[in-house]
């Protein structure tokens, strides 16, 4: 479902010497939890960037969920590929001009779900991360957190095909991780793609896969010969629809 | 929560009260301007038409006699192409402008519109009243003609100034007043644009906005250069010989057919300002992507 092809991915240069890149390939299949670990610089941020098409890759080729990312890609199929992500990035990007219970349907409203859906949804996902007070609350009178639980919520609202998450601002709120990891990880038994990008190897140990992926990545060759990272085939499993963790 | 709007409202509201009194400026401007123009035409056609061809019959008071008969004679005369009673009232009128007062009762005169045979004119008028006496129209005026011309033309550059002026003011008022919109909706739009909704569904009531504000905006311009023309037609009124419009509601219902270019001017703003915010949108959605 996501595949890269020699994408080179931007480095800090302090971390590669004198190359400010590197080159990437990866494989990932439906339901797989992928997690990437990596300093500052290293080029998480970027990777999340390049795969939520926030960024376009600067070489190689990339492929999102059977389409391959082109510039003659058309505007409908990269709309339709943003509603089948859920991104939480290192902004924690609301629309001021709306509550937190509408920044969280909003996703549902862009689907054009039914209006009583979309209540019904909503407010569920509201009672479940305990933001019952900020309901009726603008993001300018929210605390960080609060802010936080807001994007989670909304980025997985729509059960997407493919989640994005920046780790290093989920592990400041444990509350919240113990409520979204479980569901990450029903997510992905459903066939869901997690991408899970942190700084540090040794956060949440026992409640994260280990890393598969630590950037930047160290060439075996000076021609920077990429490597293919593909899903070991133990961890290799069809998803099984099971009953959901999400409200 | 009104879920319809959601998109919507995710997006700042344009900022359009500059946009709106800018319309109002312009559209008062390019009616003055368009006003200007016709008005200037009508002025020196109305004199050209007085010097040469206007002939007036003055008939002495008489509530006796009967001028209807005299007038549908005139009427077979050849070379006649309109005649008409004038009004007392704007007899009078003409007295007062022309500082000519008249001792009671007021004369009849009528205005015959032609190149008349002076000499048969006279016979009829004669056989009419003794006492009427007929004012032909002074012989045509080289100067008068130069003149006119000259009026004409400088009158038609002011106005394609002011025209393109205000039009020019339009359009910097609208481009000035998208770009602080801009600004204030462009964390929304990307908001939109990285959550997969297409964004002319965010931007539509933007646009309808953008056409509204030039709609309102315009609309009072022209409504504001109507009274101005009345006040004007007013004042002009003594030098077209003619009485000046006594009500302002008789005088846009009688002027309709002679305006109409004005009051197709909000239409072509509401229009210029909805086709340009969404080209101008459209862009913003490329550039996004």
């Amino acid at each position: 479902m996501i595949q890269l092809h020699n994408v080179m991915l931007p480095v800090a240069p302090s971390l590669e010497g004198e190359t400010a890149r590197q080159p990437l390939s990866l494989h990932l299949k439906a339901g797989q939890f992928f997690r990437v670990c990596g300093p500052t610089g290293s080029g998480k941020t970027a990777l999340l960037d390049i795969l939520s098409l926030r960024r376009s890759p600067p070489k190689g080729e990339l492929s999102l969920l059977e389409y391959r990312i082109t510039p003659a890609l058309s505007q409908s199929v990269r709309m339709s590929l943003r509603r089948q992500m859920g991104v939480v990035g290192e902004r924690l990007f609301l629309s001021e001009h709306l509550t937190a219970f509408e920044n969280i349907a909003l996703p549902l409203s862009i689907h054009r779900m039914p209006r009583r859906d979309i209540i019904h949804k909503t407010t569920n996902f509201i009672t479940w991360l305990g933001l019952d007070e900020c309901t009726d609350k603008t993001p300018s009178l929210l605390s960080y957190t609060e802010k936080l639980r807001i994007v989670c919520a909304r980025a997985i609202i729509t059960r997407p095909a493919l989640i994005f998450l920046e780790g290093d601002l989920l592990s400041t709120d444990q509350e919240l991780l113990t409520h979204i990891l479980p569901v990450l990880h029903d997510l992905a038994n459903n066939g869901s793609i997690i991408l899970f990008a942190s700084r540090y190897t040794d956060i949440l140990n026992g409640l994260l896969p280990s890393p598969s992926l630590t950037l930047p990545y160290q060439a075996p060759s000076p021609y920077h010969e990429p490597t293919v990272f593909s899903p070991p085939g133990e961890d290799t499993h069809t998803p099984i629809a099971r009953e959901s963790l999400i409200p | 929560m009104r879920y319809a709007s959601l998109i919507r409202r995710s997006i700042a509201r344009p900022h359009v009260g500059l946009l709106t009194l800018c319309a109002a400026l312009s559209a008062l401007w390019l009616g003055l301007g368009m006003t200007l123009l016709g008005g200037v035409a009508h002025l020196s056609h109305q004199w050209d038409q007085r010097i040469s061809h206007i002939t007036l019959i003055v008939l002495p008071h008489d509530t006796k006699r009967d001028v209807q008969p005299l007038l549908h004679e005139l009427a077979h005369l050849p070379g006649v192409s309109t005649d008409r009673l004038l009004p007392s009232e704007e007899i009078d009128h003409l007295l007062t402008q022309w500082g000519a007062p008249w001792p009671s009762p007021t004369p009849e005169i009528i205005a015959l519109t032609g190149t008349v045979d002076p000499s048969k004119l006279e016979t009829l008028s004669k056989r009419f009243s003794e006492d009427a006496s007929v004012i032909l129209p002074p012989p045509p005026s080289t100067t008068w003609l130069s003149f006119s011309k000259t009026l004409q033309t400088s009158t038609a550059e002011i106005s394609a100034m002011i025209i393109l002026s205000s039009s020019i003011f339009f359009i910097l008022s609208f481009f000035l007043s998208w770009r602080s919109s801009r600004l204030a909706q462009h964390s929304g739009l990307v908001l939109l644009h990285q959550l997969g909704c297409p964004l002319h569904r965010g931007y539509r009531s933007s646009v309808r906005r953008f056409s509204l504000a030039s709609c309102v905006g315009s609309s009072v311009g022209i409504l504001s250069v109507l009274p101005l023309i009345y006040t004007l037609t007013r004042t002009f009124s003594p030098l077209l010989h003619e009485a000046g419009p006594s009500n302002f509601l008789t005088f846009i219902v009688s002027s309709w057919g002679d305006m109409t270019i004005l009051y197709v001017i909000p239409v072509f703003y509401t229009v210029l300002g909805y086709s340009l915010s969404w080209v101008c949108y459209r862009l913003t959605a490329r550039t996004l992507s």
